[in-house]
């Protein structure tokens, strides 16, 4: 960008382009919203008690030491498939117990419940790591189930 | 710059930088308790991390508002409501402490990044409402606009469509469905970072067109595609944070095609490197320069990372490990940070002048190298953690021992930033200070 003389881009042209790209995004937000996203397997485990369970994530901010699919705090484990391959009861364990890294956060009984529900539901939506997987030429995946 | 306007910006400004000092200071809180987790049983990890990152982005998106603010009136814009604008000060403060107090209090509610109780959305989208509205009455005067015009406009459009995104959890077709919930909850912080970026880019150029004198960089063909390119990812490429969800796969395809086009900016900058350096080398000498050529050695670090990061092949390993925090910080430190700062610097003496003091120059090259070792050190951790994770599917426990070299490094050299920072500070909030008492 040295150059003493600078060629501008017109005013129609950028207003174009800014249009057009928010039109895209708005078609693409809509078909993500909608077919991207649409399906997830275990959706009938998502029940009153899972959804109240879920607010207790939020509530006692779970996420800043825990991930759900790798996303979150990383202080504690990845929680996506706890309950599925430890078990309620193992999981049960910390949450009321606490342990020396994790603190006892003093849930009651229905909270605690409610949070496994909650935990059981996001189990059974898929696998987190994924470890069984392909790998095209170009650096793309196709994890074994297809998806 | 002519001198007009109120000093509203400027107090933004200083709010900014006292939220970076105390952000600081809860993230070398938190980064010693992944050492010892008992550290502080008054402020256990849960409280500190969310007091950390919402205070260190505090920092971010005031400084940015201040700096609109502040620059506006004194290029010949005055602002369509300067009331407006102070009733926006005062919102954000109240918010500000009303999200502080939660927190300290231990009342959560909301997501990752929005923990504090969900109401407080009320007041965060109608100060940002009064924002937009003076901004867009501000420069609809001016005709055919400078690049980082459009790019504030962006920023600040797009921190309404990052804002209904990150709350649309509450909708039950959204929570129903965990990946839908999962996929837009990552849709809308792409969206979120993208609206800083655009504020904080724009800032930049704006300060360097202010010191090269040169007025038609911000209009040059070139800027205006790199606006284009920045926008199309910022619309297109969040869903390299959610490859390993179970969406659909034209999900992760349009998210890796597209993120792959950054490429183009990589090459641009090395294309560029010596030219730029040589632009720099002409202009008036500036404190603020030093930090937006620090700021140009992070875009390449941290954009060759994150282009790596976006091979999905790559990403199942780093994803959910201490890279992606490498990638977080080393970019909100080394670029945003460094970029702002530059704006604080250039706002506080606009002619440049007495600017040499020793102490910000030691704090200036301490913070950078430290960064720099921070850096590896969460990469580090990172690749150990996702090989360990996946070749070896070991405990998180054990992965946490054979780390813990990697993370007493993280910490110490997060004592580093937080003390070059802290000398940089001292001098900048000192002026800001002086500033403000003097146009009283
Ligand atoms: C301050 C950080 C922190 C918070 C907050 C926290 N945890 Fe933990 N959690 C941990 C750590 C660390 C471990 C690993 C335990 C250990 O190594 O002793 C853990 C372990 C667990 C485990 C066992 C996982 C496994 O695979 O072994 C479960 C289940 C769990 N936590 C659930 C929760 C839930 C639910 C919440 C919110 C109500 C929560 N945790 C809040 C830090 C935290
Ligand atoms: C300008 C300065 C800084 C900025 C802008 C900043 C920004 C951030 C951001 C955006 C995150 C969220 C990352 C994620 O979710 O992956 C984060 C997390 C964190 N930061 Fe900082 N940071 C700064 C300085 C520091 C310093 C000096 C330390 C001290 C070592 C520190 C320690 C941490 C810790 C411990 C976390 C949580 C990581 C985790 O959850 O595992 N930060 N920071």
């Amino acid at each position: 960008m040295d150059g003493e003389t600078y060629h501008c881009m017109g005013l129609r042209t950028k207003r174009g382009i800014f249009w057009t790209l928010i039109l895209l995004f708005a078609g693409y937000s809509v078909m993500v919203y909608d077919q991207g996203t649409a399906h997830s397997t275990g959706e009938e485990a998502y029940t009153a008690a899972a959804d109240r369970g879920k607010m207790v994530y939020h509530q006692y901010n779970c996420v800043s030491c825990h991930q759900i699919y790798g996303l979150g705090g990383y202080m504690g484990p990845d929680l996506t498939n706890v309950t599925t391959s430890k078990g309620r009861a193992y999981a049960e364990a910390f949450i009321t117990g606490g342990t020396a890294k994790m603190p006892r956060l003093g849930l009651d009984r229905q909270e605690t419940d409610d949070l496994l529900d909650y935990l059981e539901y996001v189990g059974k939506a898929g696998h987190y790591p994924v470890t069984d997987l392909e790998t095209t030429f170009y650096g793309n995946i196709i994890p074994a189930d297809g998806k | 710059m002519e001198s007009s306007g109120t000093n509203t910006g400027l107090r933004f400004v200083l709010l900014g930088q006292l939220s970076l000092w105390a952000g600081l200071a809860f993230g070398v809180i938190g980064a010693f308790q992944f050492l010892w987790p008992g550290l502080f049983e008054w402020m256990p990890f849960f409280k500190s991390r969310p007091l950390h990152v919402s205070l260190v982005v505090a920092w971010i998106f005031s400084t940015a508002i201040g700096g609109i603010y502040h620059y506006l009136p004194r290029i010949g814009v005055p602002l369509y409501s300067e009331r407006m604008a102070t009733w926006h000060l005062g919102i954000f403060i109240a918010t500000g402490l009303a999200i502080v107090g939660s927190y300290l209090a231990g009342r959560f509610g909301g997501r990752e990044y929005w923990e504090f109780p969900p109401v407080l959305a009320i007041p965060i989208i109608v100060s940002w409402v009064m924002f937009g509205v003076n901004y867009a009455a501000t420069v609809f005067k001016v005709k055919d606009w400078p690049v980082h015009y459009w790019m504030w406009a962006t920023g600040i459009l797009f921190f309404f469509i990052t804002y209904l995104e990150a709350n649309a959890w509450m909708v039950p077709y959204v929570r129903g469905n965990l990946v839908r919930e999962i996929t837009l909850q990552w849709k809308s912080y792409g969206a979120l970072v993208g609206s800083w970026n655009m504020m904080v880019y724009g800032t930049s150029i704006f300060v360097m067109s202010q010191l090269s004198g040169n007025e038609d960089l911000p209009r040059s063909y070139t800027a205006f595609l790199l606006y284009f390119l920045g926008f199309t990812n910022l619309l297109f490429g969040w869903a390299h944070h959610t490859y390993v969800l179970p969406a659909a796969p034209w999900v992760r395809g349009v998210a890796y095609a597209v993120s792959m086009t950054e490429l183009l900016v990589l090459a641009h900058i090395i294309r560029n490197w010596r030219s730029s350096l040589g632009v720099m080398r002409r202009m008036v000498h500036h404190r603020a320069l030093m930090f937006i050529a620090a700021a140009e050695a992070w875009i390449f670090i941290n954009l060759t990372l994150a282009l790596l990061l976006s091979v999905p092949a790559v990403n199942v390993y780093t994803h959910g490990t201490h890279i992606t925090v490498a990638h977080a910080m080393g970019s909100t430190i080394g670029i945003n940070t460094m970029i702002l700062l530059a704006s604080v610097y250039f706002m506080l003496c606009p002619k440049g002048g007495e600017l040499g003091k020793r102490w910000t120059s030691i704090g200036f090259w301490l913070t950078n190298i430290s960064l720099l070792t921070f850096f590896v050190c969460l990469v580090a951790a990172g690749i150990v953690k996702g090989r360990l994770t996946i070749a070896e599917q070991l405990s998180h426990q054990e992965i946490m021992v054979r780390i813990t070299p990697f993370l007493i490094g993280f910490a110490v050299s997060g004592v580093g930033i937080l003390t070059g920072l802290s000398l940089i500070l001292w001098d900048s909030v000192g002026r800001t200070f002086t500033r403000l008492r003097s146009e009283q």
